[in-house]
């Protein structure tokens, strides 16, 4: 049985984080489902229509529209727990490079939302609006979807970084 | 961090893909240890002398 146990263990895959990706033809859906795909998903299919249930019907009850509120947070909770189990699934040295990829994302997203909100104070967004008619100040940071989609980007942009660190 | 994963490594005829399975790790854990690019933690490093049936020190060095 020990031995079993350790075949199972050492025959074990590894998680890696070239293994997940937006084309299905490259990466297989399986790996993106261990990284927690299916509830960043989940997160997207609630969140948006959830906005757009509420602003259509202000008149649901309140249990209704704290449910529809709080469907995306859940999923995105799960998206989380999901992501945090495919990192330990990982070697140590892949470890470390995905946190400091996702460490780089959270405190870029920091940085851009207080700049944006410093800039927004300072009427940079509504003069910009009036000059190009492009409109900054719609930005919508503490949406859920938003936070996923930017964190992803940066985690990207991060871990293209880090990873040649370490070649 | 010094090391000489290599040259244990090619006395004993393996691949850095061997060592990395034997050690369950990625290949590219090897060749960043290897290249001197990543230090490896305490119980990989404990792995890698058990498996080499060394000392630590015999095989790390600052």
């Amino acid at each position: 049985m020990a031995s079993i146990l350790y075949i199972a263990r050492m025959t074990k895959k590894l998680n890696h984080p070239d293994d997940i990706g937006m084309n299905p033809r490259l990466f297989p859906w399986r790996d993106s489902f261990k990284a927690g795909a299916i509830w960043m998903f989940l997160v997207y299919l609630t969140d948006i229509p959830g906005l757009v249930l509420l602003k259509h019907h202000p008149d649901w009850p309140m249990l209704v529209r704290v449910t529809i509120v709080l469907l995306p947070f859940i999923c995105g909770y799960l998206y989380v727990r999901g992501v945090v189990r495919w990192i330990e699934g990982m070697d140590e040295l892949h470890q470390r490079i995905t946190l400091q990829s996702f460490n780089f994302a959270l405190v870029v997203y920091l940085f851009l939302s207080a700049g944006w909100f410093m800039l927004a104070r300072a009427g940079v967004w509504d003069a910009l609006a009036q000059s190009t008619k492009v409109h900054f100040e719609y930005v919508p940071w503490n949406n859920c979807t938003f936070i996923i989609c930017m964190t992803y980007i940066l985690f990207g942009a991060g871990y293209s970084t880090l990873k040649r660190r370490y070649q | 961090m010094k090391n000489k994963l290599r040259e244990l490594r090619a006395v004993k005829g393996w691949s850095q893909s061997d060592l990395a399975d034997k050690l369950g790790v990625s290949r590219q854990t090897i060749n960043a240890i290897e290249t001197e690019k990543y230090d490896p933690s305490l119980p990989l490093a404990f792995k890698v002398a058990r498996l080499f049936k060394a000392r630590i020190e015999d095989i790390f060095n600052d």
